[in-house]
C-alpha cells in the first residue's frame, strides 16, 4: 500500500515537473522582472493552446469580412504596434481615434488599452473584434465561422480536448499566445545580467533617465502601467480625454496609460494619438512642451531641464531598450492554419 | 431479473430526483399580466412595446429562520424573456425556505476575473466589449413619448466600479401562498423612471445608477 502511494506520488511529481518545465519553456522572464499580474493558474500555458492563439492572432477570420487580423495593427516586426500611422486603421479603411499600442510583457499589465477600458487580458480581444472600425464582427459570428473550419475544429480539440468552439476557448488561446510575447533581451537586459556594459554615453543617459523619467517609466518593464497626464495639449480634432471616458472622474481627465519604453524604435509614432514621429520630438515635449492643467502628473510639476548633449545621451540610453531578438523572434511570427501544425513546428 | 432491478433502481432514483428539486419561477409582468415581447402596453400617456428583456440573478441564497439553507450552485442565472426555460431556476435539492437573497447583476470580483462560460458567456449579449463589464439588466423597446429615433429606448444597466457600481442586493420575504414565484413588476419601473427623459443608457453612469436603484423595488414574491 505504502509502495503504491509512493509510486503514485512519484508519477505525480514527474508529471508536475514536466508541466512546470513546459510552462517554463514558453514563459521564462529574467529574475529581475516582478511577479506577473496575470493568474496563470486560471489558464496554464500549453503549447497547443499557444499555437492555436498564435494562428488566431494572425487570421483575418476574426474580422467581419476576413480582411483584418490582430496583426494588422499589431505587427511582430514593430514589436506588435502599428507604425507609420498616427491613428490606426481597421476594417473598410476606417480610422480609429488612437494609435494601436505595442503588445509585449502583457502578463504584467493591470489593464489594457490607452484608457484602461479593459480589465483582464482574457476579455481584451472582444473589444477589437466587436469595434465597428477595427474588425467589425462579434464573438458569436467568430464562433460560427471557426466552427465551419475543419482545421480549427482539429486545433481546438488538440488544445482543449474538445472540439466545441466557445468564446472562452478562443479568448484563452489568444491570451496564451500574447502572454508568451515577452521582451526581455534588449541591451539593457544584457547589461543587467552582466553580459554587456553600457557605453559612457549610455551610462550618462541612464542616469538622466533615472532622475527624470523612471518614476512613471519604471524599470524593468519601463512603465508603472498607471494613468498619467503627461502634459500633451488636447488635439481639438479628437478631444480625447483618455481615462475620463471610462471613470467619468474629473481627476482622470487627460490621463492615459503610461506605455513601456521598451522597443521604442520599432513602435513609432508616439503618444496615444501618434502625434510625435521621432524620439527627439518626444524628449522636446518633456523639456519644452508640457501644458500644465489640473490633472498634470505630479512627476511633471517640476520642469525637466536637459541640455542638447544630455538629450543625445538620454536617447542613446533609450535605444538600449530595443529588443531586436524579440522583434525578429520566429516563434512569435505568422503561423499558417494547417492541420499538421505539430509537424510544421 | 437484473435488468428489471436496474430499471426499478433507475426509475426510483429519477423519481427521488424529481421530488428533490426546489424550483423558483421568475415572472416578468406588466400590471396584472405576464410580460410578452412585442405586445403593446399602456402606462400613463405612454404606449410601450418591449423587444428585449434580459437580466442576471446571481449569488442566489435561500434562508429558513434566518439561517442559510442553500446557495444556488450556479453563480449567475441569466433570465431572458425570449427564452421561457430561463424563467425556471431548478435547485437539485429539496428544502424549505422563508426568505431568499440574491443580487440583481454581477458582482465586481466576477467583473474583473476574465472570461466565463454558460450564462456568463459574452455571446449572450450581456457583456460590454468596448469597456469590460457585465450588463446587469437590459431592457429595450419603444415608448410613444421617447424622443429618440423611432421612439426606441435602450436601458443597459451595468458598472462594477464606484461610484457607478450598478449591482443591487435584494432580500425577499417568502411568507406567501406562492413562495416559489418571483414577480418583476415592469410597470412600476416606468412609474419611477421617465422614459421620455432617460432613454439611452448604455454605459456605467449616473442614469444607470438611477435605474439600478429602482430595480430592487420591482422584484416581489407572488401573492396568489
Amino acid at each position: 500500500m505504502k509502495q503504491k502511494s509512493l509510486f503514485i506520488f512519484g508519477i505525480a511529481f514527474v508529471l508536475m515537473s514536466f508541466i512546470f518545465k513546459q510552462g517554463f519553456e514558453w514563459f521564462n522572464p529574467p529574475y529581475y522582472f516582478p511577479k506577473p499580474v496575470y493568474d496563470f493558474k486560471q489558464n496554464s500555458l500549453d503549447s497547443n493552446k499557444i499555437d492555436l492563439g498564435r494562428i488566431l492572432f494572425y487570421d483575418p477570420i476574426l474580422s467581419k469580412n476576413n480582411t483584418i487580423s490582430c496583426a494588422s495593427c499589431h505587427s511582430p516586426y514593430n514589436a506588435f504596434a502599428h507604425t507609420d500611422h498616427d491613428l490606426s486603421h481597421g476594417i473598410f479603411d476606417s480610422i480609429v481615434n488612437r494609435n494601436a499600442p505595442a503588445l509585449f510583457n502583457l502578463a504584467w499589465q493591470k489593464s489594457f488599452m490607452w484608457d484602461g477600458a479593459i480589465n483582464h487580458l482574457d476579455v481584451q480581444a472582444l473589444a477589437p473584434i466587436s469595434h465597428s472600425s477595427e474588425m467589425g464582427s462579434d464573438i458569436s459570428e467568430v464562433i460560427k465561422k471557426l466552427s465551419l473550419s475543419k482545421e480549427y475544429k482539429h486545433l481546438f480539440s488538440e488544445a482543449f480536448k474538445d472540439s466545441t468552439i466557445t468564446s472562452s476557448k478562443i479568448l484563452k488561446a489568444l491570451s496564451q499566445f500574447q502572454l508568451t510575447i515577452v521582451s526581455a533581451n534588449a541591451k539593457y537586459d544584457r547589461v543587467k545580467l552582466g553580459k554587456e556594459t553600457f557605453t559612457e554615453q549610455e551610462k550618462n543617459g541612464y542616469n538622466l533617465f533615472q532622475i527624470n523619467c523612471a518614476s512613471c517609466h519604471t524599470e524593468p518593464l519601463f512603465s508603472n502601467y498607471n494613468f498619467e497626464n503627461n502634459g500633451l495639449p488636447i488635439d481639438p480634432t479628437l478631444n480625447d480625454l483618455g481615462r475620463y471616458a471610462i471613470t467619468q472622474n474629473e481627476n482622470d481627465k487627460r490621463k492615459f496609460k503610461v506605455p513601456s519604453l521598451r522597443n521604442l524604435s520599432y513602435t513609432y509614432p508616439y503618444m496615444h494619438d501618434g502625434r510625435f514621429m521621432t524620439l527627439n520630438e518626444v524628449v522636446n515635449h518633456y523639456t519644452n512642451g508640457i501644458e500644465k492643467s489640473k490633472t498634470i502628473s505630479t512627476h511633471l510639476e517640476k520642469p525637466i531641464l536637459l541640455s542638447a548633449n544630455e538629450k543625445v545621451d538620454l536617447i542613446a540610453f533609450l535605444l538600449t531598450l530595443n529588443d531586436k531578438d524579440f522583434v525578429f523572434d520566429k516563434k512569435h511570427q505568422f503561423k499558417k492554419l494547417s492541420v499538421q501544425t505539430k509537424e510544421n513546428k | 431479473m437484473r435488468c428489471l432491478f436496474s430499471f426499478l433502481l433507475v426509475s426510483f432514483l429519477l423519481s427521488v430526483n424529481a421530488q428533490c428539486d426546489t424550483q423558483l419561477t421568475i415572472t416578468p409582468k406588466f400590471k396584472a399580466n405576464p410580460l410578452e415581447l412585442n405586445k403593446t402596453y399602456t402606462i400613463g400617456k405612454d404606449t410601450i412595446t418591449f423587444t428585449n428583456l434580459k437580466f442576471y440573478i446571481s449569488n442566489l441564497q435561500y434562508f429558513k429562520n434566518d439561517s442559510l439553507v442553500y446557495t444556488s450552485v450556479k453563480k449567475a442565472h441569466l433570465i431572458d424573456l425570449s427564452n421561457e426555460q430561463s424563467f425556471q431556476i431548478n435547485e437539485k435539492k429539496s428544502f424549505e425556505f422563508d426568505n431568499i437573497k440574491f443580487n440583481i447583476g454581477i458582482d465586481s470580483l466576477t467583473n474583473v476575473s476574465g472570461i466565463f462560460e454558460g450564462d456568463l458567456d459574452p455571446v449572450n449579449g450581456m457583456y460590454w466589449t468596448w469597456q469590460s463589464g457585465y450588463i446587469n439588466f437590459k431592457l429595450e423597446g419603444y415608448a410613444t413619448h421617447c424622443p429618440s429615433r423611432n421612439n426606441k429606448f435602450n436601458w443597459h444597466i451595468g458598472g462594477y466600479l464606484e461610484p457607478f457600481y450598478a449591482m443591487r442586493e435584494i432580500a425577499l420575504d417568502c411568507n406567501s401562498n406562492k413562495p416559489n414565484e418571483i414577480v418583476i413588476q415592469l410597470d412600476e419601473l416606468f412609474k419611477k423612471i421617465d422614459v421620455s427623459k432617460i432613454y439611452n443608457v448604455m454605459s456605467p453612469n449616473e442614469k444607470a445608477i438611477h435605474i439600478a436603484d429602482v430595480l430592487p423595488k420591482i422584484f416581489k414574491v407572488a401573492k396568489e
